[in-house]
């Protein structure tokens, strides 16, 4: 069914809108959990919720595009549920890697709590995916949106794994670079 | 909240186009993959003499339900395009100042693709092609365990360059002279991980550098696996098979020579310790052309010049930047923020630029001029909608939709590009 219907079912309050969404976004969603979580019963639950959130968030809103919508869902029920998992210990995932890379462009000791902080963070990074050529967005995106691994997000795109990890290290240079130059580190 | 956990959760906004963009790319290699499946499942289908089953296989017609974009190139005065799972084909615009925009839109001047593979019911069973680049000798792809070329104006395919072993998803692209580097990924026994960036004559077909080789066994993959999951985090012996096992070392070449026009250009290998750590200075006549160091990927011809990615990290020695070096065959270089896209003078982007408009957006193309790095945007003659990709030699700018491809002419006022004309909504028309 098309994504259109999916989403009129919603917002028609009819619950056989979730079991097409299942039917039809099921198992990417579970992928993008499971590269976060690395564990199907977590990735159960967070792709549940996804549902549970989809169902509450429409109405009101009406996403464009229902699969990245319901892909960002779950991707931030799951980095939630990861934060809440392993707080205070170190785990072998690709979350925990994707984290300790970023550490080159943010330092792990900084802590950000305010909102206006986050925003301005987003309009940052808004700014810098849009001035990335077409492969290293995608590379970047398929690393820190995705949590793919390195070697699995050369496969996927067709790429070497020595061209994904020097574009990623670029990628992730010219981000420092760029928030030293907006004052927000 | 820490702020690498903000960050990550803040790439979490990106746009719903880029992630469609993945998407688009993810499926075309994957079908790339199936195609491949679809060939052997098709053999099979032959041996049996199911040919209805054949035909059901492929709906009604080799690769007509391939539903991701076609890509081109251009080189030597011509356009090459794929259209996945049929095959190759060269466009030409033939004396475009005597030719109208009514005449290109004629579906006679339409016809003036020609056809390079694929051409029979055996060939377009065996379109297994991978990659594909051009120069001005001609245009290579490969295909199996081959890299073939045909050469500008003819047809035919030749055998150029045997891959060593199984490889997949080679990556090709013209790297000065006529020159073709590859990027290739190895599969065999026992190879856990194995890609290579090496560059073969394309003229000869000899290879000519290996640049980047890495190499890593199954064996001591499952050797450090097995350290991570026995031993606790935070430990020396966890903490270094964890850095061994992502942090994997290649082998770099210690010169590496390029030449554009008469000039010979020589890259020479830094200190370096680990994947990342490595430098290298760009020469020419033993003397350092530019302050800054480059990398070896994606040293690429762009018009009539050599472009090297400036600036890396290594030993901490420079900040990054990702403006390019143009190395020009008149004895000059300069630096500035350059795409693969083009001509003498001009190089063109799109993903500069996207404005959102009441109507949902409107990518825009800009030109930046190589001899001071001044940006120029260019006016469409009419609404476009969302692109993949763009392609230019400075005279057209093809541009490549979900379905089809689009030619339009390039306008100059003062010498300066400012405006696009349509000239052919689709030239992938047959």
């Amino acid at each position: 069914m098309e994504d259109e219907k999916i989403v009129a079912l919603y917002w028609d309050r009819d619950e056989s809108a979730i079991a097409l969404t299942k039917e039809k976004y099921d198992r990417y969603l579970h992928t993008i959990a499971l590269n976060i979580l690395s564990s199907i019963e977590d990735a159960e639950e967070s792709v549940s919720d996804t549902y549970v959130g989809a169902w509450n968030s429409m109405p009101p809103q009406k996403p464009a595009v229902l699969r990245t919508y319901l892909g960002k869902l779950t991707r931030n029920n799951s980095l939630k549920r990861y934060r809440y998992l392993h707080a205070e210990k170190r785990f072998n995932g690709e979350t925990a890697l994707a984290l300790d890379e970023l550490t080159e462009v943010v330092p792990d000791s900084e802590t950000a709590e305010s909102e206006a902080e986050r925003q301005e963070l987003i309009r940052i990074i808004h700014a810098f995916l849009s001035q990335l050529e077409g492969d290293s967005r995608m590379i970047f995106l398929m690393r820190y949106w995705y949590l793919y691994s390195v070697s699995d997000t050369a496969k996927k795109l067709g790429f070497t794994q020595s061209k994904v990890k020097m574009t990623l290290k670029r990628t992730r240079d010219s981000l420092r670079d760029l928030l030293r130059e907006e004052g927000w580190l | 909240m820490k702020k690498t956990e903000l960050l990550l959760d803040v790439i979490g906004e990106a746009k719903d186009e880029y992630l469609q963009e993945i998407d688009a790319r993810m499926e075309r290699v994957r079908r790339r993959r199936m195609w491949k499946r679809g060939l052997l499942a098709a053999c099979l289908i032959l041996i049996f003499g199911f040919m209805v089953q054949f035909v059901a296989v492929f709906g009604g017609g080799f690769g007509a339900n391939c539903s991701y974009g076609p890509q081109g190139i251009s080189a030597g005065g011509y356009f090459y395009y794929e259209l996945p799972g049929d095959g190759f084909f060269r466009y030409s615009i033939e004396d475009d100042d005597t030719v109208s925009a009514d005449d290109l839109n004629s579906p006679s001047f339409k016809e003036k693709s020609t056809r390079l593979t694929g051409g029979c019911l055996i060939d377009r069973m065996k379109n297994t092609w991978y990659s594909f680049t051009a120069n001005d000798y001609g245009f290579y792809y490969s295909k199996g365990s081959w890299i073939y070329r045909i050469r500008h104006g003819e047809t035919k395919s030749e055998k150029l360059y045997r891959f060593e072993a199984k490889v997949t998803d080679p990556y090709m692209y013209p790297a000065g002279a006529n020159d073709i580097a590859v990027e290739v990924n190895y599969e065999g026994q026992n190879v856990g991980l194995h890609n290579e960036l090496f560059i073969i004559d394309g003229i000869t077909g000899d290879r000519k550098t290996t640049i980047i080789d890495e190499y890593v066994n199954q064996e001591e993959i499952d050797k450090l696996r097995f350290v991570l999951t026995s031993r606790d985090p935070g430990t020396e012996e966890y903490d270094k098979a964890f850095d061994q096992l992502y942090s994997h070392t290649p082998v770099f070449a210690e010169k590496v020579t390029y030449t554009v026009g008469d000039r010979t250009l020589e890259l020479i290998l830094k200190e370096g310790t680990s994947w990342f750590d490595y430098a290298y200075r760009l020469t020419e006549n033993g003397k350092e052309l530019t302050e800054f160091d480059v990398e070896p990927y994606d040293v690429r011809t762009i018009g009539d010049s050599l472009s090297f990615a400036i600036g890396r990290d290594g030993n901490g020695v420079r900040d990054y930047d990702r403006d390019s070096l143009i190395v020009r065959p008149d004895g000059t270089q300069n630096r500035v923020f350059a795409s693969a896209q083009c001509g003498r003078d001009y190089c063109l982007n799109y993903t500069q630029g996207y404005v959102v408009t009441e109507g949902g957006g409107e990518q825009t193309i800009s030109a930046t001029r190589l001899s001071d790095g001044k940006r120029f945007y260019l006016k469409w003659d009419t609404p476009t909608q969302w692109f993949y990709s763009i392609c230019s030699d400075g005279k057209y700018l093809w541009v490549t939709f979900g379905d089809r491809i689009a030619c339009y002419r390039i306008e100059y006022q003062n010498d300066i590009p400012s405006s696009l004309t349509l000239l052919n909504d689709d030239i992938t028309h047959q």
